[in-house]
């Protein structure tokens, strides 16, 4: 499924890592297609679709492959479910009409449609992950989707609606498998997302551990501060921030100079702000 | 009594916008009219014998502006929305300045393009003679939603108008052929009688599915994007036939072929004969922005408006069939009107298109994103500048002596863009 140019993110992918000497493959898997495709697979990828191509691929994934998705994600094969894909990986869907619709129950999470009288949330977004990493997408659903109890969100929001707009989680983290609202393509504007995911194919499928040769990220970066700054998170002062300092504290700077949301100027951890973050992240999301 | 009350309003809102350099004037002309006298719109266009109306993602500008110009060289006057003002207000403010104080029309025919998700919401009021479909395409998600939903809105739509209404469609594509198979009523299907020997429409088409029985379409060949001569392997629906004259296309690119064709047939069936036709397409030139040639610094600068996938492929493709190693500006803003949501872009060929014998420079709201995706498709010459003006003046010194500088700009960048190099957006 693909909608909103989720295949800029197999491009990324398929870029990223071929800049740096590993071969790729991509095979896009479709109705009738071998279960094979999906045990072969490295990285797992799925997109949105307009409902109808939902209803077909729902139907097309019963069984066989279902239960090679499950497994494979179980393993700890790293994947990108974005929008419809997320919802599906869900334990449900309720549409704003008509029946439920089963998900995989892969990620612990529900989506329920409010209804056609409710706005659908739309607009750029940006989140902050519990590494302090902050990305920037552009969100579009009418459904909400909400956590159970198993499921760790992949983000917070600082800027946008997220699962729900009104717990500020976004998205849901399993194992090594993101499912997530930000289309933009998200992996277009957030390097650190795809990088993570070559890192960790190439450490379950090799048991490689090392860090991915460093790639010229400026034009992503520029792109992701310039929307950071267009929603009020970052300011000019980012900018003359200096060079990061690769202590393992949690308030290093990246390799533009920005550090988390939670340390001060003074590059000290915040103690209020981050003990906040940390319940937030344990106790799956606060009200807005 | 309140329809020449409004037109007296309306027509001095129109002047006074296009006094202070507001824009053309015709959308707050049209608000204004639609205020005091709400039924402004079916009033006027009533009087018109026929009211023809186009519908489409990619080329209703250029086919309005087509089919208007065959029917006022053929001698009618015609009340059209040149200024591509094609919601509700935009239309009533058109109507109203063609109209005379005492509530009569000065005009005989009307053609008006109508925007996607306002058709439901006009039509009825038009009550057209004729609708032209001319293609459906995925754009501005985050405004019109699903081209599903788009198809069904059209269908529920075409129920509320008159059964004598007659459609034109484009047969080539598969989604467009449905609604019109369905409407029952009388359709002039038009499409092209070749393309590229190619079974299955690309990863990125849109309405590569059937609409019947949701089984991948297969095609003898393909034109651009989701448009050929598809059938159904599983339920045997294929494309409907196509009555297809003779013409010329005055206009580059295979996308300005279907608009050629959609106005051919539109003016034969309001009564204008194949070579009275023919003839004025000769004398027809682009309107603003589409393929519009402007002079500047002793240059010359091609507008190629690029608002969706499809339409940029085409414009790309275009740009590289005149010019081995152009300098193309693309403009990417995401306003209101351009779309907020950039991300089409990664739905664009450019990987196919775009080699290293292009510079590129990539410019507005949203050019960091551009220079993203150009940095992912190809090896060309990047350079990325946000502000236009600059942008251009970059764009005009890379070019050779003799050399063309092509733009391919969004929505409302493609205004702005006009506004530097003219002085006027429109």
């Amino acid at each position: 499924m693909n909608i909103y140019g989720d295949r800029g993110n197999v491009i990324v992918l398929q870029k990223r890592a071929e800049w740096r000497g590993i071969p790729v493959t991509v095979t896009y898997h479709s109705i009738g297609s071998s279960v094979s495709d999906i045990t072969n697979a490295d990285i797992l990828l799925m997109g949105g679709a307009q409902d109808r191509q939902q209803h077909l691929v729902a139907k097309d994934i019963e069984g066989k492959k279902a239960e090679a998705l499950k497994k494979a994600i179980h393993q700890g094969v790293p994947g990108l479910f974005v929008c419809g894909g997320y919802q599906f990986l869900g334990n449900y869907y309720k549409p704003a009409d008509g029946p439920i619709i089963p998900g995989l129950g892969i990620f612990d999470v529900y989506t329920e449609h409010p209804g056609k009288t409710q706005k659908r949330l739309i607009g750029n977004i940006a989140v902050e992950s519990p590494e302090g990493n902050t990305y920037v997408g552009f969100e579009n659903h009418g459904g909400r989707t909400y956590l159970e109890k198993t499921a760790q969100p992949f983000a917070r929001v600082l800027s946008g609606s997220g699962n729900n707009g009104t717990d500020r989680t976004e998205g849901v983290l399993f194992n090594h498998t993101i499912g997530t609202y930000l289309h933009g393509p998200i992996l277009s504007k957030n390097p650190e997302l795809a990088d993570w995911l070559i890192a960790k194919s190439l450490e379950v499928k090799y048991g490689l551990r090392e860090t991915l040769s460093p790639l010229d990220n400026d034009i992503e970066y520029t792109a992701r501060d310039t929307m950071l700054k267009r929603l009020g998170i970052w300011t000019d002062i980012g900018r003359k921030w200096e060079k990061a300092s690769r202590d393992g504290s949690p308030c290093r700077r990246d390799e533009r100079g920005h550090q988390p949301m939670f340390c001060d100027d003074a590059g000290q951890i915040d103690k209020e702000v981050f003990r906040n973050r940390e319940a937030f992240f344990m106790g799956k999301g606060s009200e807005l | 009594m309140r329809l020449t009350t409004a037109i007296a309003f309306a027509k001095s809102a129109g002047y006074v916008s296009q006094l202070l350099n507001m824009g053309a004037g015709t959308t707050w002309a049209g608000k204004t009219s639609l205020t005091i006298f709400p039924q402004a719109i079916s009033s006027l266009s009533q009087q018109l014998t026929h009211r023809i109306v186009v519908v489409g993602t990619n080329g209703k500008t250029t086919t309005t502006a087509m089919i208007a110009h065959i029917l006022s060289t053929t001698g009618m006057r015609v009340v059209h929305n040149a200024t591509g003002a094609n919601l509700r207000n935009g239309i009533a403010g058109c109507l109203v300045r063609y109209s005379l104080a005492t509530g009569h029309m000065n005009a005989d025919v009307g053609v008006f393009e109508v925007d996607e998700a306002e058709l439901k919401h006009v039509i009825h009021e038009l009550d057209p003679t004729i609708i032209v479909m001319l293609n459906l395409f995925r754009d501005q998600l985050d405004r019109y939603g699903e081209l599903d939903a788009i198809a069904r809105e059209w269908n529920n739509a075409f129920s509320r108008v008159s059964k004598k209404t007659k459609l034109v469609a484009n047969a080539d594509d598969p989604l467009i052929a449905h609604i019109g198979e369905v409407s029952n009523r009388s359709v002039a299907y038009f499409g092209l009688s070749r393309g590229k020997k190619r079974h299955i429409a690309d990863l990125t088409a849109d309405s590569s599915y059937c609409i019947s029985c949701g089984s991948k379409l297969t095609y003898e060949w393909i034109s651009y994007a989701h448009l050929g001569k598809w059938s159904c392997g599983s339920c045997g629906r294929k494309r409907p036939h196509i009555s297809v004259p003779h013409v010329t296309n005055p206009l580059a690119g295979t996308y300005n072929m279907y608009n050629t064709l959609a106005a051919f047939l539109t003016c034969s069936l309001a009564g204008i004969s194949i070579p009275a036709v023919q003839e004025a397409l000769e004398s027809f030139t682009p309107v603003f922005g589409r393929q519009e040639s402007l002079r500047v610094k002793g240059r010359t600068v091609q507008i190629l408006l690029s608002k969706n996938p499809a339409g940029f492929n085409e414009s790309m493709r275009t740009v590289i069939a005149h010019d081995r190693h152009p300098v193309v500006i693309i403009a990417l803003n995401d306003r209101i009107v351009d779309g907020t949501d950039v991300s089409w872009i990664w739905d664009t060929d450019i990987e196919s298109l775009v080699d290293s014998s292009l510079h590129i420079v990539c410019t507005g709201d949203r050019a960091w994103d551009m220079g993203v995706r150009v940095k992912y498709a190809a090896k060309s010459h990047v350079t990325i500048e946000p502000d236009l003006k600059k942008a251009v003046d970059i764009g005009l010194k890379k070019i050779n002596d003799g050399q063309m500088l092509y733009i391919l700009p969004t929505y409302s960048a493609m205004l702005d863009i006009r506004k530097i190099l003219t002085g006027r957006k429109i």
